[in-house]
């Protein structure tokens, strides 16, 4: 028995996985309670493929000689792989026990939990092996559907527990926003407001919502009421000093914008829509600084285009044909170059 | 012909007593009691060809010079399946362009047949019309303007037109869209620019969309330049689009309009394009020079195109310098730009509100007109998406929407819609829009073509308030017959400046009644009209009484 066993391993090695197959198959005929034998036959065939075979052949070692190195982990994998996630678990966190530095067992562990819906247990196996080694495609998207999993069952537990209540109209706002129901969403927000006016971050969100729709009124007031709860809130300074400039309000915009160019980092687009301001209200000199400095903080091609049209016109209405001509050029080329005009 | 008067107060004087703010300026929607039982056909098809979405012209002119004008719709074919090929067939009377007589009161008689002018024998897919007396006889002729070519009808004077596209040299090949007739070398008759849209066959043509089939975007097809032809003065025309170098500048043409952009004395011409820079030609004499980009009215305010469709040429800020609106799709905003008298334009949609007004709005048909006759052009749109079923695959946007009425106040535009009639609540799909007085009443009426339905008939009642109008009905002798590029001041104690430009072309693809029309507010006389004709001759007419038109006759050389 022996010999078929050093034949099996040998053959194993050599990459011979049929020669390998028949000796540790009559290994394992020949001698049922040799451990070992078990144990290079359920290797043998994980090897190809026969992950049903393997687990087989692995249990059996184990029930022979639990101790086995590696043999849980080899069997708590093909468990998975064969669906059987429940049974799989205990091999694997048994593994993780001999050694827990092995990113590999803890994302199959992970992903064990994750089939058997057990989150959070999946969550901190799955967090761990992304730590623990380099990007990997597969984990990253178990890692995702794991917290997808996890926002859906808290928000299914959140509307049985308590359906009424505004986080509850919170998070069927956001859930409408997220899926593109925007009007369902705006209502599901309006919701959550009348039931605590004090919630942080649902009036930027009203505001972002009538913005797209182009109600800029409707978000101007949103984001003053977003404001009022958070008067520090860079971004909502420039959102309503947006939505002022888009109703032709500059005036009123500008110490909103004045305020959002003061954070670190500068908001993108900010300084342009400070600049596009000062230029409504012919501050043109104080609208060119802007909006040069604009121009020089970003490397973005597509604002850098927005830019050099906006200083065009501004070199303009300043009387400065040649720098107004330069900026155009500058804003076609940038045009050409980009595939503005494409589908 | 003879100076007319308006009748509306001498009929009606009950009407002229009660007062009408701007938030009683009311449209009805008449189409049934006019008796125009035009519908158009689109025909649209699963295989979502791109003409189905695109026409719906509409042209108001007084073909039998009976002082009343009269409408023409233009129609869009069935698409009929022969073999592997798809073909235009116009002969079913539901296919016919319509040409409706008005009879002045109030109801308007079908003389298509009469005046021959059906298209039954073509291959053309409707979009637009244009209308100008080319031939200076005194009647106004036709061009229609299509997928397939075009087609100009002269006006024998005897109710019906001759189809002498051929023998004039108007064959416009592709896919022609708007059309207007100007003077564009100063010879004194009208020349013919024609804009075309895309370099697109029915051959060629093929579904968008991955999920959800769609017509399919502009940016998908080649630019295509616009055509200019030169009037030779003997019922025949001459390409000179490449001698004018018109042709040296493709684009994605739809909506063109006329003014003198430069004051130069010379009509401009401004060109709506779709997905591409807008266009605007500067009339140098002999050439054209497209210079939209530097004179600031190419792209929006942050250097971004959109989708260009109708357009108008007006000075809604009464400065005296024309201004340009243009109509696009939802969520690109209207684009106003206010001129400066010396080609150079700003964009002002955002200063103006109507970027809060427009944001949701897909234009088409589109005119700056003073409605309620305060002073201030309004404005007018016959709205709806390009896309039928825009409803599903954007939250928000729907494809059929009710026109749009915006008063202005002072240059701010305020939306009105909601009180002003019934029709400003119903959702259609607007596309062509023609402006006149339909009743001679002394406002401004609105036809509205609809795509694949029925039109709008919208009679304003305007003229009953407490503020006064006046029209002016020109006479050209050394200039074309209908005074078309003639520049009218006028003058008024209250109102101040306001100006206006002859022209019949503008809006989507439609063709505008020719007298032109200003709101006086409180003030029943004009203190000063100063008209500047195409030939050069000036013309000044003091304390003119309000609530009439006036014919003015170019002084004889």
């Amino acid at each position: 028995m022996a010999g078929h066993v050093k034949r099996g391993v040998a053959a194993r090695e050599a990459g011979r996985l049929d020669e390998a197959q028949r000796e540790l198959e009559a290994a394992v005929s020949g001698a049922p309670n040799l451990a070992e034998a078990h144990l290079f036959l359920g290797l043998v065939l994980h090897e190809r493929g026969d992950f049903a075979g393997a687990a087989g052949s692995l249990t059996r070692a184990l029930s022979l000689k639990p101790e086995l190195p590696g043999a849980r982990r080899l069997l708590g994998y093909d468990l998975l792989r064969l669906g059987r996630a429940n049974e799989a678990i205990p091999q694997l966190a048994n593994a993780l026990e001999e050694n827990p530095n092995d990113a590999k067992a803890s994302a199959w562990l992970g992903q064990a939990y994750l089939s058997a819906g057990r989150l959070d247990d999946a969550i901190p196996h799955l967090e761990r092996a992304r730590n623990a080694s380099p990007p990997d495609p597969e984990l990253l998207y178990l890692l995702g559907k794991a917290y997808s999993q996890l926002a859906l069952s808290s928000q299914a537990e959140l509307l049985a527990l308590a359906p009424d209540s505004a986080h509850a109209r919170l998070a069927v706002a956001e859930d409408h926003h997220l899926n593109g129901r925007p009007e369902e969403a705006l209502a599901a927000y309006h919701e959550a407001i009348d039931r605590d006016p004090s919630l942080a971050g649902i009036w930027p969100a009203i505001g972002d919502i009538e913005r797209d729709r182009g109600e800029y009124e409707a978000a101007a007031s949103a984001y003053a009421r977003g404001l009022e709860l958070d008067p520090s809130n860079q971004a909502l300074h420039l959102r309503r000093g947006e939505a002022l400039v888009q109703l032709g309000r500059s005036e009123e915009a500008l110490p909103y914008l004045e305020t959002a160019v003061k954070s670190e980092p500068v908001p993108a687009g900010a300084l342009t829509s400070l600049g596009k301001a000062q230029a409504d209200l012919d501050r043109l000199a104080e609208a060119e600084v802007t909006l040069l400095k604009a121009l020089a903080t970003t490397d973005d091609e597509f604002e850098r285009m927005g830019i050099h049209y906006q200083l065009a016109l501004v070199y303009r209405k300043q009387g400065a044909p040649e720098a107004a001509h330069q900026h155009l050029s500058k804003f076609s080329e940038l045009r050409k170059k980009l595939p503005v005009d494409e589908e | 012909m003879h100076p007319r008067r308006s009748i509306g107060c001498f009929v009606l004087p009950a009407l002229c007593l009660s007062g009408l703010s701007g938030a009683e300026l009311r449209f009805d929607d008449r189409r049934q009691q006019t008796g125009i039982d035009f519908k158009h056909h689109a025909n649209p098809t699963p295989e979502k060809h791109l003409i189905e979405t695109m026409g719906g012209g509409v042209a108001l002119f007084d073909y039998d010079n009976d002082g009343f004008v009269d409408v023409f719709f233009v129609n869009g074919g069935g698409l009929v399946e022969k073999g592997s090929a798809v073909q235009v067939d116009r002969s079913k009377p539901a296919y016919f362009d319509r040409l409706y007589r008005n009879l002045g009161d109030g109801s308007f008689e079908d003389v298509t047949a009469a005046a021959r002018v059906s298209a039954s024998s073509k291959t053309l897919y409707g979009m637009g019309a244009a209308t100008g007396d080319y031939d200076n006889d005194g009647f106004v002729d036709l061009i229609v303007t299509g997928y397939g070519g075009t087609i100009l009808y002269r006006n024998r004077g005897d109710g019906a037109f001759e189809d002498v596209t051929d023998d004039a040299g108007v064959s416009v090949a592709g896919w022609s869209a708007g059309a207007g007739f100007f003077d564009a070398d100063l010879d004194g008759d009208l020349d013919l620019f024609v804009t075309r849209y895309l370099d697109w066959s029915l051959e060629e043509s093929f579904r968008c969309g991955e999920k959800v089939p769609v017509y399919c975007s502009p940016k998908r097809y080649p630019p295509v330049t616009n055509v200019l032809l030169r009037n030779n003065g003997d019922g025949t025309f001459s390409d000179i689009s490449d001698a004018s170098t018109v042709g040296a500048s493709p684009g994605k043409s739809l909506g063109v309009a006329f003014n003198d952009a430069d004051s130069d004395g010379r009509a401009d011409v401004i060109v709506a394009n779709d997905s591409t820079a807008q266009q605007l030609f500067f009339n140098r004499g002999k050439t054209f020079e497209e210079a939209a980009l530097p004179s600031g009215l190419a792209f929006n305010e942050d250097g971004g195109s959109f989708a260009g469709m109708g357009v108008d040429f007006e000075d809604y800020d009464n400065d005296g310098a024309p201004d340009v609106i243009i109509t696009n799709l939802a969520k690109e905003l209207y684009a106003l730009y206010r001129g400066d008298g010396e080609g150079v334009f700003g964009y002002v949609t955002r200063q103006s509100n109507l970027a809060e007004i427009t944001s949701r709005m897909s234009g088409w048909g589109v005119k700056l007109v003073d409605f309620d006759h305060d002073g201030w052009k309004d404005l007018f749109v016959a709205q709806s998406h390009v896309l039928d079923n825009v409803d599903v695959m954007e939250a928000g946007l729907l494809y059929r929407q009710p026109p749009l009425l915006a008063l202005n106040r002072g240059g701010r535009f305020e939306d009105a819609s909601a009180s002003a009639g019934a029709v400003f609540q119903i959702p259609s799909a607007g596309r062509g829009a023609a402006f006149g007085d339909l009743d001679n009443d002394g406002d401004i009426d609105i036809v509205v073509g609809v795509l694949d339905d029925v039109p709008l008939i919208l009679y304003s009642n305007g003229s009953t308030g407490e503020n006064h109008w006046i029209q002016f009905r020109l006479v050209g002798n050394v200039s074309n017959s209908a005074g078309e590029g003639t520049r009218i001041t006028i003058e008024s104690s209250t109102v101040g400046l306001q100006a206006r430009y002859s022209s019949t072309a503008g809006s989507y693809l439609s063709a505008n009644d020719p007298r032109l029309h200003f709101g006086l507010g409180p003030d029943r006389r004009v203190e000063r009209i100063t008209v500047h004709w195409r030939a050069g001759a000036k013309q000044i007419l003091k304390d003119v009484e309000a609530d009439r038109v006036v014919e003015i006759e170019e002084p004889q050389p």
